[in-house]
């Protein structure tokens, strides 16, 4: 089952196809950010540092509202169990920003040592 | 951007256990509601079952005596509701028939295979990660299986710590690669016991083609083995390996015995 520590940390398993992961944008004072314009691209690789074509997730959705989501589909909680970086940005034109970054990890099988 | 952007993460439409029906109002699911067909043999065939998945409480495949290849792969997979399975005409499935088919329950469900005595080597991955659930242990029997000789052929079948005698209580004979990888949950010391196995034939090669592979280094008992050849365990996920005194000197004669079929730290026991 997917749950998030730290603040940002994610964690899913292979039975978490289907949630939906969702972050919601505000400005300090509680109004709702405006994404209208804007994309958003998420991108989840081993480290940080890897550059982004070595990704196992890459999406890029445009914006609307006041929140990011995509849907962990099969073919991201079927990776090989391990602790990934993941990455959210706002792009508007030339201009790309880096709202967020923490850890992404995929578990195998909850119960049994997975392959 | 702006500096004073606060975010916050959710986690939204996780799936969670509804209460499944009472028996009055159940669901069921007969070969009717199937995208397949069956004929007079009773053999089924749905080449690409994969795009179907049905909803189903109690899923009735009586009548169908073959499942071919792929017939009912991922068929329940994250249909979750699934509480009762009758299969007890089956008597023979094909490469892939139940994989992944009753993966990802959310209930305890039964399921019984009451007439299917072997599954033939060309039946490879028939019941790969079929009986997987996120609540519950299934009851998942085969009791009169007596021959597994499909590679691959109950690989990942089990999330929980089942028992294999009570979903396996006849079975004679197993034979092929990964036959039992990983098919249970398994805890470093555990105990996985199949008395009624009398005969073993592993892989050619491969440390993790062998036949029996723990990823945890488990105790696995053999009483009533009395042939056992090529390569069976995997190296780190035997800890033990016991078979009964009455058939030492037939084991200590088998080929494999100087490797110990792969268990290579492993010990033998023979105190059954």
């Amino acid at each position: 089952m997917a749950f998030v520590a730290n603040g940002f940390d994610i964690t899913i398993d292979r039975f978490d196809h289907g949630v939906n992961l969702v972050w919601n944008l505000k400005h300090a004072d509680g109004s709702d950010y405006d994404l209208t314009g804007y994309e958003a691209q998420i991108i989840i690789k081993k480290n940080a540092y890897d550059p982004d074509t070595t990704a196992i997730f890459d999406r890029t959705i445009s914006g609307g509202g006041s929140s990011v989501s995509f849907l962990v589909e099969d073919d991201l909680a079927s990776n090989p169990s391990d602790t990934y970086h993941y990455a959210i940005r706002l792009i508007k034109g030339d201009f790309v920003d880096t709202i967020l970054q923490a850890k992404f990890k995929i578990c195998g099988n909850t119960f049994a040592q997975g392959v | 951007m702006e500096k004073d952007l606060v975010i916050t993460l959710t986690v939204e439409n996780q799936v969670k256990p509804e209460p499944y029906p009472v028996e009055s109002e159940r669901v069921g699911c007969t070969i009717g509601d199937f995208l397949g067909t069956v004929d007079e043999n009773g053999t089924y065939v749905e080449p690409n079952s994969y795009n179907f998945q049905a909803d189903a409480v109690v899923v009735d495949l009586s009548g169908i005596k073959r499942v071919n290849q792929s017939g009912f792969e991922s068929a329940f997979y994250f249909r979750p509701m699934v509480k009762k399975v009758i299969a007890d005409d089956l008597v023979e499935v094909g490469n892939k028939a139940f994989s992944n088919c009753f993966a990802d329950q959310y209930i305890e469900y039964e399921v019984s295979f009451g007439s299917l005595e072997e599954i033939s080597t060309s039946a490879a991955s028939c019941f790969s990660n079929a009986f997987t659930s996120r609540f519950g242990t299934p009851i998942v029997r085969f009791p009169k299986l007596k021959r597994v000789l499909a590679s691959s052929a109950f690989q990942g079948a089990f999330n929980r710590s089942i028992q294999p005698d009570d979903v396996f209580p006849v079975l004679e004979e197993v034979s092929g690669n990964q036959v039992f990888y990983n098919f249970r949950s398994t805890r470093n010391d555990d105990v996985i016991r199949f008395s009624a196995v009398k005969k073993i034939t592993g892989a050619t090669s491969g440390a993790t083609n062998a036949t029996f592979v723990s990823f945890n280094s488990v105790i696995w008992e053999f009483p009533s083995v009395e042939e056992i050849t090529g390569l069976v365990f995997y190296s780190s996920g035997a800890k033990e390996i016991h078979f009964a005194a009455s058939n030492k000197e037939k084991i200590e004669a088998c080929d494999g015995f100087d490797t110990k079929w792969g268990g290579t730290n492993a010990t033998i026991y023979f105190d059954l």
